[in-house]
């Protein structure tokens, strides 16, 4: 296959903005929260797993970029460090204030993911699809998690998802096939059968 | 059937579900599950499960508003920090001498705040207080001071973009103002009655009747120049009235006792707990307006345009509270032009945003944008123009350093040209 030993960031049209952003430029850095935005919140939903919570992180990282943009010489280098942050302070966040049961832990919603029975209602369709997702992303180590959400939340490509976590293009490859390795098989035959048979 | 593809299975199907394989490897791996069952069990689950993920991980992304409240408690968080340390910017005589004494206490985590809210600057240079401005203001400063001794530096957060007004005291000359933008621009300086055109000065001393003039300022950011006369009558009331170049009276500033009762009940709803400032009565050939600042409990204070209708014509916003779209079509439309002012206006067909901007041949442009950045109208305020809006908006800081604004009524231009 090809692309294991293609440059990263070969294309980053967002140069300028960054830079102006580094330099001090308010406006640029407001582009820059429009421009990453939605990256870092899918960062953080992959960790925390919850769109308040995810909010927060990304509130937190853009205050501490703000506060430290100074400090980052190379714009290239900016998404990734803001990647980097904004998986930090969900760590933090979930440190801190991790439930000790998530919904998606109910044993009737679990055993109904597991058997991947079809519910009466679109609504519990969706709490429990969501729910086996969190249960087979939480198998997942950060960064294979971290992955998989910029792709399939934001619907990112490689390109972009190699320059956000500060990847090549092969080493995001390598991840995303064992992700999603680990995924199927949790999942199982069964599951992906009915999933995939009931919209 | 290629040994490397079914060997790779895991890897090429999950590349393919994952929109990681180009077109030609896409069509090769094609080829291989045609004729190899296996494999395109684990390509179907693959692609199961990446639809599975699409379809539970997209709901979660967040909503269209996303942007906009990272913006704005961002901008929030600014104005919080800047106003805890905007008096750094205030020049303290003092400074120069004791920098080094004021590092130490720092260092020792007293005094420095104090010592620097001490008032009354006095007329020496103020060279540590520039040190801390960027090196385009400070260069204008320097510029226009022409080596007067700048005793005093106030940056004004509250304008859009940040402005500054220095302060200058010469010996044998008294106090003398003027104002620069971020980009070190000029935007008004003190002048005098002597000095301002004939039909100005006319209109100033017709205005004075009993009272007395404290002094006039001329404006320089939206092109034309404009004036601003503070009066104080004999009962100690100060006022500004804005004149344009001809001489009209466009904005005269009011006592909230004379605002029509409709129009004071509609601003005491807005102010809530916060406070009314400054409210300027301003006329054109559409109507009059109520211009009030107004100042919350929280955050920086705010315009906003009244109609005699008691109704909310506008208000001022910044450009990080424009929705990202807008602010994409107004910096594609703004290039090397320097921004005056945004305004959110509000009329029966709905919410709009106004931008003025002095272009860079040093014209007065309006720009007014949909709320999805569609540029609805393009207007140039020139004297030649016939959709000439009257009354410019204009900003300028009186003999106090308190740096304000006069707004012009907020109807929107009629559309002409759009020069997209």
């Amino acid at each position: 296959m090809k692309g294991d030993s293609e440059p990263q960031n070969a294309d980053f049209p967002e140069r300028e903005t960054v830079r102006r952003a580094l330099r001090g430029d308010d406006a640029a850095f407001d582009d820059v929260v429009v421009l990453y935005g939605r990256r870092l919140y899918a960062v953080a939903y992959a960790v925390v797993q919850s769109r308040t919570e995810a909010e927060d992180v990304v509130q937190e990282t853009f205050l501490k970029a703000f506060a430290r943009r100074w400090m980052i010489r190379d714009p290239e280098k900016f998404p990734a460090w803001l990647c980097r942050t904004a998986r930090n302070q969900a760590l933090d966040a979930l440190r801190k204030h991790r439930p000790q049961s998530l919904p998606h832990d109910d044993p009737a919603m679990q055993e109904a993911v597991d058997k991947g029975v079809a519910t009466p209602s679109a609504h519990l369709r969706a709490l429990e699809r969501k729910g086996a997702v969190h249960r087979l992303l939480n198998a997942l180590p950060d960064h294979h998690r971290v992955a998989v959400t910029l792709r399939f939340m934001e619907g990112m490509d490689y390109g972009e998802i190699a320059a956000t976590m500060g990847l090549s293009r092969g080493a995001l490859r390598g991840i995303l096939a064992r992700a999603m390795e680990t995924l199927r098989k949790g999942a199982g035959s069964a599951f992906l059968t009915a999933h995939s048979e009931n919209p | 059937m290629s040994t490397d593809l079914h060997d790779e299975a895991e890897t090429w199907s999950a590349a393919a579900a994952t929109g990681g394989l180009t077109a030609a490897e896409l069509q090769a791996w094609g080829d291989h599950l045609v004729a190899c069952p296996a494999c395109r069990k684990i390509n179907d689950e693959n692609l199961a499960m990446s639809t599975f993920l699409k379809k539970t991980l997209g709901p979660e992304s967040p909503d269209g508003g996303f942007e906009q409240r990272i913006i704005r408690r961002l901008h929030e968080a600014r104005a919080a920090k800047a106003s805890r340390w905007s008096g750094l910017f205030v020049f303290h005589p003092a400074f120069a001498g004791v920098a080094a004494g004021l590092a130490l206490l720092a260092l020792a985590g007293v005094g420095l705040l104090v010592l620097l809210e001490k008032p009354a600057p006095s007329a020496s240079t103020a060279t540590g207080a520039l040190a801390g401005l960027p090196s385009v203001v400070r260069d204008a400063i320097q510029r226009q001071a022409g080596g007067r001794p700048v005793s005093n530096v106030q940056k004004n957060e509250d304008d859009t973009p940040v402005s500054y007004t220095i302060t200058t005291k010469a010996p044998d000359a008294g106090e003398w103002d003027f104002t620069v933008a971020e980009d070190g621009t000029l935007l008004g300086a003190d002048t005098s009655l002597a000095a301002v055109p004939a039909p100005v000065r006319n209109a100033i001393t017709a205005q004075l009747g009993g009272s007395k003039l404290e002094g006039v300022e001329k404006n320089f950011e939206d092109g034309d120049p404009t004036y601003v006369a503070t009066i104080v009558s004999r009962d100690g009331q100060s006022r500004d009235l804005a004149f344009s170049a001809d001489g009209k009276l466009f904005s005269r500033e009011i006592a909230p006792g004379e605002l029509p009762a409709p129009v004071k009940t509609a601003i005491d709803t807005q102010v809530g707990n916060g406070q009314i400032g400054e409210i300027d009565k301003t006329t054109d050939e559409a109507g009059t307006s109520y211009v009030v600042t107004i100042s919350p409990e929280k955050g920086p204070s705010r315009v906003l345009t009244f109609g005699e209708d008691a109704r909310v014509v506008s208000r001022e916003v910044t450009t990080l509270e424009l929705p990202p779209a807008v602010r994409r079509a107004l910096d594609a439309q703004l290039q090397q032009g320097r921004l005056s002012g945004i305004e959110q206006t509000f009329d029966h067909d709905g919410a709009a945003f106004r931008a003025t901007f002095i272009g860079v041949d040093g014209h007065p442009r309006d720009l007014a944008f949909s709320e999805e950045g569609q540029l609805v109208v393009a207007a140039s305020i020139t004297a030649t123009n016939p959709l000439q809006i009257a009354h410019h908006p204009f900003r300028h800081h009186h003999r106090h350093h308190h740096h304000r604004r006069h707004h012009r009524p907020h109807h929107p231009p009629v559309p002409t040209a759009i020069n997209q």
